[in-house]
Protein backbone atom coordinates (compact mmCIF):
# COMPACT_ATOMS: atom_id res chain seq x y z
CA UNK A 1 0.00 0.00 0.00
CA UNK A 2 0.93 3.22 -0.69
CA UNK A 3 2.15 5.87 2.01
CA UNK A 4 -0.34 7.76 3.60
CA UNK A 5 -0.76 10.84 0.70
CA UNK A 6 -3.34 13.08 3.44
CA UNK A 7 -0.64 15.70 4.61
CA UNK A 8 0.38 15.74 0.60
CA UNK A 9 -2.92 16.70 -0.60
CA UNK A 10 -3.21 18.81 2.49
CA UNK A 11 -0.58 20.71 2.08
CA UNK A 12 -1.01 20.95 -2.09
CA UNK A 13 -4.49 22.30 -1.19
CA UNK A 14 -3.97 25.58 -0.98
CA UNK A 15 -3.45 28.08 -4.04
CA UNK A 16 -0.80 30.11 -2.58
CA UNK A 17 1.09 26.82 -1.48
CA UNK A 18 0.48 25.16 -5.09
CA UNK A 19 2.62 28.61 -6.47
CA UNK A 20 5.09 28.32 -4.07
CA UNK A 21 5.68 24.57 -5.39
CA UNK A 22 5.86 25.85 -8.51
CA UNK A 23 8.36 28.52 -8.56
CA UNK A 24 10.59 25.93 -6.86
CA UNK A 25 10.09 23.60 -9.25
CA UNK A 26 11.27 26.26 -11.97
CA UNK A 27 14.23 27.43 -9.76
CA UNK A 28 15.49 25.26 -7.07
CA UNK A 29 17.23 26.96 -3.97
CA UNK A 30 14.95 30.02 -3.72
CA UNK A 31 14.92 32.10 -0.75
CA UNK A 32 11.77 33.03 1.26
CA UNK A 33 12.98 36.71 0.42
CA UNK A 34 13.07 35.67 -3.08
CA UNK A 35 9.72 33.55 -2.81
CA UNK A 36 8.30 36.90 -1.44
CA UNK A 37 8.95 39.06 -3.71
CA UNK A 38 7.90 36.88 -6.51
CA UNK A 39 4.01 36.35 -4.60
CA UNK A 40 1.67 39.03 -3.22
CA UNK A 41 2.29 38.06 0.37
CA UNK A 42 4.40 38.69 3.38
CA UNK A 43 7.82 37.37 3.74
CA UNK A 44 6.17 35.82 6.96
CA UNK A 45 3.10 34.12 5.28
CA UNK A 46 5.58 32.71 2.95
CA UNK A 47 7.69 31.18 5.52
CA UNK A 48 5.07 29.18 7.44
CA UNK A 49 3.59 27.97 4.02
CA UNK A 50 7.38 26.94 3.28
CA UNK A 51 7.01 25.07 6.93
CA UNK A 52 3.90 23.42 5.86
CA UNK A 53 5.32 22.23 3.00
CA UNK A 54 8.51 20.75 4.73
CA UNK A 55 6.09 19.07 7.51
CA UNK A 56 4.47 17.35 4.23
CA UNK A 57 8.07 16.28 3.36
CA UNK A 58 7.98 17.99 -0.30
CA UNK A 59 10.56 20.87 0.48
CA UNK A 60 13.73 20.80 2.13
CA UNK A 61 15.55 24.05 3.47
CA UNK A 62 19.59 24.72 3.05
CA UNK A 63 21.17 27.10 4.97
CA UNK A 64 23.18 29.83 3.23
CA UNK A 65 24.61 32.58 4.54
CA UNK A 66 22.02 34.29 6.43
CA UNK A 67 19.60 32.78 4.59
CA UNK A 68 17.98 29.72 3.74
CA UNK A 69 17.28 28.19 0.45
CA UNK A 70 14.65 25.63 -0.23
CA UNK A 71 13.98 23.30 -3.04
CA UNK A 72 11.33 20.40 -3.87
CA UNK A 73 11.87 17.03 -2.58
CA UNK A 74 8.51 15.77 -4.74
CA UNK A 75 8.82 12.04 -3.67
CA UNK A 76 6.38 12.10 -1.49
CA UNK A 77 3.63 13.84 -4.55
CA UNK A 78 5.07 10.09 -5.95
CA UNK A 79 3.78 8.65 -3.18
CA UNK A 80 -0.06 10.55 -3.38
CA UNK A 81 -0.30 9.76 -7.19
CA UNK A 82 0.60 5.74 -5.93
CA UNK A 83 -2.08 6.12 -3.63
CA UNK A 84 -5.02 7.41 -6.43
CA UNK A 85 -3.77 4.67 -8.34
CA UNK A 86 -3.98 1.55 -5.94
CA UNK A 87 -7.41 3.43 -4.49
CA UNK A 88 -8.32 3.14 -8.38
CA UNK A 89 -7.77 -0.07 -9.14
CA UNK A 90 -9.71 -1.27 -5.90
CA UNK A 91 -13.12 1.18 -6.94
CA UNK A 92 -12.51 -0.44 -10.53
CA UNK A 93 -12.43 -4.29 -8.90
CA UNK A 94 -15.39 -2.92 -6.42
CA UNK A 95 -17.93 -1.72 -9.23
CA UNK A 96 -16.93 -4.90 -11.10
CA UNK A 97 -18.69 -7.09 -8.74
CA UNK A 98 -21.27 -4.35 -8.23
CA UNK A 99 -22.05 -5.26 -12.39
CA UNK A 100 -21.71 -8.63 -11.27
CA UNK A 101 -24.36 -9.01 -8.63
CA UNK A 102 -27.05 -7.19 -10.76
CA UNK B 1 -15.81 18.64 -7.97
CA UNK B 2 -12.48 20.30 -9.79
CA UNK B 3 -11.01 21.13 -7.21
CA UNK B 4 -11.07 17.63 -5.50
CA UNK B 5 -10.14 15.96 -9.00
CA UNK B 6 -6.75 18.19 -8.38
CA UNK B 7 -5.88 17.37 -5.15
CA UNK B 8 -6.33 13.83 -5.63
CA UNK B 9 -9.66 12.53 -5.40
CA UNK B 10 -10.13 9.26 -6.50
CA UNK B 11 -13.54 9.17 -9.27
CA UNK B 12 -14.97 6.26 -10.92
CA UNK B 13 -18.15 6.32 -12.57
CA UNK B 14 -20.11 3.52 -14.43
CA UNK B 15 -23.10 3.13 -15.98
CA UNK B 16 -25.36 -0.30 -14.96
CA UNK B 17 -27.86 -1.76 -17.11
CA UNK B 18 -30.47 -1.89 -13.93
CA UNK B 19 -33.02 0.34 -12.54
CA UNK B 20 -31.80 2.69 -9.76
CA UNK B 21 -33.91 0.80 -7.08
CA UNK B 22 -32.09 -2.39 -8.08
CA UNK B 23 -28.58 -0.28 -7.64
CA UNK B 24 -29.67 0.68 -4.90
CA UNK B 25 -30.47 -2.76 -3.17
CA UNK B 26 -26.93 -3.12 -2.94
CA UNK B 27 -26.25 0.39 -1.35
CA UNK B 28 -29.02 0.94 1.10
CA UNK B 29 -28.18 -2.36 3.58
CA UNK B 30 -24.98 -4.08 4.63
CA UNK B 31 -26.53 -7.26 3.35
CA UNK B 32 -26.20 -5.67 -0.34
CA UNK B 33 -22.79 -4.04 0.17
CA UNK B 34 -21.50 -7.17 0.87
CA UNK B 35 -22.22 -8.28 -1.92
CA UNK B 36 -19.75 -6.29 -4.10
CA UNK B 37 -17.81 -3.59 -1.76
CA UNK B 38 -15.97 -6.44 0.86
CA UNK B 39 -15.88 -9.86 1.60
CA UNK B 40 -17.52 -9.02 4.83
CA UNK B 41 -19.08 -5.99 5.83
CA UNK B 42 -20.08 -5.67 9.44
CA UNK B 43 -22.28 -3.00 10.23
CA UNK B 44 -26.25 -2.93 11.66
CA UNK B 45 -27.67 -0.42 9.15
CA UNK B 46 -26.97 1.49 6.47
CA UNK B 47 -27.91 4.67 8.49
CA UNK B 48 -25.97 8.00 9.43
CA UNK B 49 -23.95 7.33 12.52
CA UNK B 50 -24.19 3.37 12.34
CA UNK B 51 -20.24 2.53 13.15
CA UNK B 52 -18.72 -1.06 11.55
CA UNK B 53 -16.16 -3.07 10.09
CA UNK B 54 -15.71 -4.04 6.23
CA UNK B 55 -12.96 -6.17 5.18
CA UNK B 56 -11.57 -6.84 2.05
CA UNK B 57 -9.16 -9.22 1.67
CA UNK B 58 -6.94 -8.71 3.85
CA UNK B 59 -7.67 -5.29 5.24
CA UNK B 60 -10.02 -4.38 7.79
CA UNK B 61 -11.34 -0.74 7.49
CA UNK B 62 -13.62 0.23 10.07
CA UNK B 63 -16.75 2.61 8.67
CA UNK B 64 -18.88 5.18 9.76
CA UNK B 65 -21.74 6.00 7.75
CA UNK B 66 -21.97 9.64 7.56
CA UNK B 67 -25.23 10.76 5.25
CA UNK B 68 -27.77 8.70 3.28
CA UNK B 69 -30.20 9.83 0.81
CA UNK B 70 -32.05 6.74 0.24
CA UNK B 71 -32.35 5.66 -3.30
CA UNK B 72 -29.64 8.33 -4.29
CA UNK B 73 -26.75 8.72 -1.92
CA UNK B 74 -24.49 7.02 0.80
CA UNK B 75 -21.52 9.08 2.50
CA UNK B 76 -19.40 6.52 4.68
CA UNK B 77 -15.86 7.41 6.29
CA UNK B 78 -13.31 4.77 6.71
CA UNK B 79 -9.87 3.80 7.40
CA UNK B 80 -8.00 0.86 7.50
CA UNK B 81 -5.04 0.68 10.88
CA UNK B 82 -1.87 3.15 9.93
CA UNK B 83 -4.00 4.96 7.16
CA UNK B 84 -5.48 8.31 7.69
CA UNK B 85 -9.44 8.54 7.33
CA UNK B 86 -11.04 9.15 3.76
CA UNK B 87 -14.34 9.76 2.98
CA UNK B 88 -16.46 7.53 0.16
CA UNK B 89 -19.30 9.00 -1.33
CA UNK B 90 -21.44 6.89 -3.82
CA UNK B 91 -24.11 8.38 -5.78
CA UNK B 92 -27.12 7.17 -8.18
CA UNK B 93 -28.23 8.66 -11.10
CA UNK B 94 -31.27 7.63 -13.48
CA UNK B 95 -29.69 7.48 -17.24
CA UNK B 96 -32.90 7.46 -19.51
CA UNK B 97 -34.21 3.79 -20.96
CA UNK B 98 -30.49 2.55 -20.22
CA UNK B 99 -29.85 2.48 -16.46
CA UNK B 100 -28.19 3.39 -13.60
CA UNK B 101 -24.79 6.08 -13.72
CA UNK B 102 -22.80 4.91 -10.42
CA UNK B 103 -20.32 7.50 -9.26
CA UNK B 104 -17.84 6.90 -6.37
CA UNK B 105 -15.48 9.56 -5.09
CA UNK B 106 -13.28 8.60 -2.34
CA UNK B 107 -11.06 11.50 -0.92
CA UNK B 108 -8.70 11.91 2.29
CA UNK B 109 -10.51 13.55 4.90
CA UNK B 110 -7.62 15.47 5.97
CA UNK B 111 -7.20 17.14 2.01
CA UNK B 112 -11.41 17.96 2.36
CA UNK B 113 -10.85 19.90 5.66
CA UNK B 114 -8.15 22.25 4.09
CA UNK B 115 -9.93 22.08 0.49
CA UNK B 116 -12.81 23.43 2.01
CA UNK B 117 -11.62 26.15 4.19
CA UNK B 118 -12.43 29.49 3.32
CA UNK B 119 -10.05 30.28 0.11
CA UNK B 120 -9.74 33.67 -1.38
CA UNK B 121 -10.05 34.53 -5.32
CA UNK B 122 -11.72 32.63 -7.87
CA UNK B 123 -10.44 28.93 -5.92
CA UNK B 124 -13.60 29.82 -3.34
CA UNK B 125 -16.01 28.88 -5.63
CA UNK B 126 -14.49 25.69 -6.97
CA UNK B 127 -15.38 23.45 -4.19
CA UNK B 128 -17.52 20.28 -4.15
CA UNK B 129 -21.05 20.80 -3.25
CA UNK B 130 -21.64 17.75 -1.92
CA UNK B 131 -18.30 16.22 0.04
CA UNK B 132 -18.14 19.92 1.34
CA UNK B 133 -21.34 19.21 2.90
CA UNK B 134 -20.43 15.94 4.95
CA UNK B 135 -16.96 17.41 5.73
Amino acid sequence: MAADPGPVFAALADPTRREVVRLLAQRPGLTASALAGELPISRQAIAKHLAQLRDAGLAAAEPAGRETRYRLTPAPMTDAMAWMAATGAQWDARLDRLRDTL
Amino acid sequence: MELHEELGAVRREVELEASRDEVWARIGSPEGLGSWLGDEVDLAAVRPGARGTIREGEVERRVTVEEVEPGRRVALSWCADGEDPSLVEVTLDDIDERGTRVVVVEVPLVTLRVATLPLRGAAASRRGPQMAAVA
